[in-house]
Parts: C-alpha cells; structure tokens; sequence
C-alpha cells in the first residue's frame, strides 16, 4: 500500500494471535481504543457525507 | 536350507501383512433408523477422553476415515489398513492403550464433522492396541449430535435468519444467512433514534449461538451508540468468510442483498454500516471491505488471515513448490508458540485434514479459494501426500489475493476505499498472520 500511496492504517501490537485479539480485550484496553476510535471517526465522516447529500 | 527359510520368512511377511487390527463399526437404529451413505471417520487419543474434539491439525493424533454407501442401521463396516490414514497405516499405530471414538458424518451443514448436529457417534471407549494383529474392535455408535437448541432471545439481543434464495439456489436445499443482533440501550431510551450498524465477524469456529440468552446491551465503539450484528461465517465447509466462492456459494451477494435489507428493515439502522473482525473474521471484513466498497463504510481488520498470498503460513505460492517442506528441506509450520516455538506443521496439518475431510482449517482455505473439483469437493492446494503445490489450483486462489486485487484495482478502488481501513495484528502471531500485512503495508 505502500507503494499505491494509499492511506490504509496498520498497527502492530505486542503480542500473539489471541492476546492482540482487540474489542473485549481488557486487560490491555489501549488495543481496542484506537480501533474504536477509528470506527467512531470513520461513522462521523459518514454522518458528515449523509448531512451533505440531503441538504 | 537358506532357501526354506528365506521362502518360510517371506510367507509370514505375507500373513502378518494380510491381517492387522480392524474396527468393525456399526450405529444402532436407535439412534437412526436410515441407511447411511457417507464418511466415517475414527479418532483415537491417548490422552484425551474425547478424541473426536481434539483440534485436527494443531494436535497429533491417529484418525482414519472410509466412504461408504447405503449402510443399513446395525450392519457393520470394517475399517483397516485400506483406510485413509494418519499418520499411518492403522495396525502401524504405536501399542497402548487409546480412547477412540467413530463420527458417521450426514454433512448436514455444520461445519465440524465432529460437532455437527445429526451425526452419530460413540461415547468414547478404551481400548489397548498389542501385537494381536488378529485383534477386532467392535464399536457401536448410539449417539447424535444434537440441534442447536433454541436460540434465546431477550431484550438486547435477537436472532435474524434470512432466507437466502441465492444460496437456497446454489446448494439445492433451503439456507439462511443468520446473525446474532445486539441492540444498544439507547434502542429502548430513545425509541425514535436509529443507529449504525456494526457487523463483527467472528473467526473460525465461532458460533453465534453462544450470545443465546444474553441480556447485556452493545457495547459502544467509543462514544458512538450502535447496533451490532455478530456474523460466524459457519457452514459445510469451513467459514464462508463472506464471499462468493465455487465451493460455498454466493455468500457475499446473499449478506448484501438479502440479508442487509432484512436486518436494516427489522430494526432501526440509520444506514452507516462498519466491519469489524478478528482472524478468519479479519479476513472476511477486509474482503467485503475492499470488495464492496461502497456498501461498506469503515473497517476494523484484526489478525486477518493471509492477506497476501506471497506469505501463506510464509511460503511464497507465487514462487514455492512444496507446501511442507521449504528450500532446505526443513518442514514448514502451520502453528506456533509465540510466532517462533514449532507447535504444528504444515504436513501434519494437511494430512489429518485428508482423513478428516471437511470443515478443517486447511480445506476451508480450500472452500473458499478453489475450484470445484471433479468429484464436487474443492481443489486441494497442494497434493497430501508429497506437498507439490498445484499451480493450476493456485492461478483460481490469486482471485482471492486481496493485496493483488488492491494493487490492480487500487486506481478505481483508490475514492471510495482509501480512508476506510485500519488493519492491527500481534507482532508474534502464532499463525504467522504478521507477516503477510508487512507485505500488504510494503506492496
């Protein structure tokens, strides 16, 4: 993606298959909290998108 | 004299070769009253009391499986030498003693042979493997797998099962696309609100069922009230993981267009729609993602499986040639400790999976990336015996190469896709699932 110039995020966390397993993952919360961050801001740029297109 | 012995010794070789311990296996009417055509598969262990769940491919263990056709309840079947086998010949087996269990698999739909509802089975039984090679094991199945039970519903959580007329078409029999819905509290306090959708598919072997009686409302993706759909993937062959396939049908095109109308018609979804999914799970986010990018409106990828088929469990398909074995000759792994601790092979993976013949890991890759093969179950990859990858079985699976498809698609991809990903995994992943997402990152 590199290459494509692209802007897809990665994240690489310490850990195995199963402990960098992320939303009920709560002894290590940070995990889960920057993939929910992503979603939420992913959902208001469609809220924003949404409001544009029917105004 | 030398002649008489020599011509003595090759008689016993022959003897002892023309007999060796056998099972001799049979289900009661009790249980099912109906002639059985199909698989039966034999699982034994030394140590665990129940051998039909051990876990095919990450533990070791002696299985053999026979297809049979219109087996009446009560008639026996032998299962010996001639069996399909791991990791050898059944009177080969180490001596000692071994709990063992026979599954007759109907293939009704589940996608563990072992655990799917309507297949029979024994309780476990003991039994010791001597030098008797005369030995015959007698095991009489009275036991079914049973149903699901209900799924139980409660305020917070429903269940939805949408016809499918697209897979109802493609396997010749009714289907469903079903899901586990957790609604948020805010659904009851605010009854006129709606809100986003968020599909989190599970990884292999997950089953919705499991969320049956919860009372707990859904969680929030930060500070965002949503309503979250859990989606397994389960089915015949493995997980589906949601996308159209020669083996598993159009699983994409029924969550998308039958399905998603349904859900969002029963409940009040505001329209934005999020993926979230780990391993198997991962995968199948990220396909739909990349595939469907403006059904889609975000994704959170975690661990997926092998994005990029130039780290498949680390071979290279576009290059290697053996699946097992690497250019050293060393075996390949298929699981780890830590990322880095041998804990399962590639070969031995494979080669329980050639007994245990649906529904694995392995032949789920299969299912999903494959052709259908001549006698209707999905091309293998790679031959069980040897490890010889088939390149004209892998040109069919680089349909299913996500970063390939990203690379020659990304300029129309490029506007609807680009800010919508977000793709984590374990720096020590056991299934050397880190790897592949460097590739993608790098490609």
């Amino acid at each position: 993606m590199k290459e494509l110039n692209s802007n897809f995020q990665f994240a690489y966390y310490p850990g195995d298959h199963f402990t960098a397993y992320t939303p009920d993952w709560t002894l290590r919360p940070e995990y889960s909290k920057d993939g929910n961050q992503f979603l939420e801001q992913k959902y208001v740029e469609w809220l924003a998108k949404s409001n544009t297109e029917k105004k | 004299m030398k002649k008489f012995y020599f011509s003595l010794l090759l008689v016993s070789l022959f003897c002892a070769d023309g007999f060796g311990q056998q099972f001799e296996v049979s289900y009661s009417a009790s249980v099912f009253d109906t002639p059985f055509t199909g698989n039966v598969v034999v699982y034994m262990s030394k140590e665990n009391k129940e051998p039909k769940d051990g876990a095919i491919g990450r533990k070791s263990f002696p299985c053999f499986s026979v297809s049979v056709k219109n087996i009446q309840p009560g008639q026996a079947i032998t299962i010996d030498d001639k069996a399909i086998s791991f990791p050898i010949a059944l009177s080969d087996i180490k001596r000692g003693d071994y709990y063992v269990q026979i599954v007759w698999d109907r293939n009704l739909g589940g996608h563990s042979i072992a655990a799917s509802p309507g297949n029979l089975f024994n309780t476990s039984e003991k039994i010791t493997i001597t030098k008797d090679f005369k030995k015959v094991f007698k095991i009489v199945s009275k036991e079914m797998v049973a149903e699901h039970p209900d799924f139980k519903e409660t305020e917070y959580v429903k269940e939805v099962e949408a016809p499918s007329a697209l897979l109802t078409a493609f396997h010749g029999k009714e289907m469903t696309v079903n899901a586990a819905v957790i609604l948020p509290k805010e659904y009851y306090t605010e009854p006129t609100r709606k809100f986003p959708v968020l599909f989190r598919v599970w990884g292999y072997i997950g089953n919705y069922h499991e969320l049956s009686g919860t009372i707990e409302p859904s969680k929030q993706v930060a500070s965002t009230a949503v309503i979250e759909v859990i989606l397994d993937g389960n089915c015949a062959l493995g997980h589906s993981v949601y996308a159209n396939s020669d083996n598993n049908g159009p699983w994409s095109d029924a969550l998308i267009t039958e399905f998603i109308p349904v859900l969002e018609k029963k409940f009040r979804a505001n329209g934005a729609r999020l993926l979230l999914g780990h391993s198997s799970g991962g995968w199948a986010v990220l396909w739909l993602q990349t595939q469907y990018p403006k059904v889609f409106d975000g994704c959170w990828s975690s661990a997926p499986d092998f994005v990029d088929f130039r780290s498949f469990y680390k071979v290279n398909l576009y290059e290697a040639e053996n699946m097992f074995y690497d250019t050293e000759g060393s075996p390949r792994l298929a699981a780890t400790v830590a990322g880095f601790i041998p804990w399962a092979t590639i070969k031995q993976t494979i080669q329980m999976e050639n007994v245990v013949y649906r529904g694995e890991q392995m032949h789920s890759f299969d299912a999903v990336f494959s052709k259908k093969g001549s006698d209707g179950m999905p091309e293998r990859i790679c031959n069980s015996s040897t490890g010889l990858i088939d390149t004209a079985v892998f040109a069919h699976w680089q349909n299913y190469d996500i970063a390939l498809n990203l690379r020659n698609n990304w300029a129309s991809l490029k506007s609807e896709l680009d800010n919508k990903v977000r793709i984590s995994v374990g720096n020590r992943d056991n299934f050397f699932l880190t790897m592949p997402l460097i590739c993608l990152k790098n490609r």
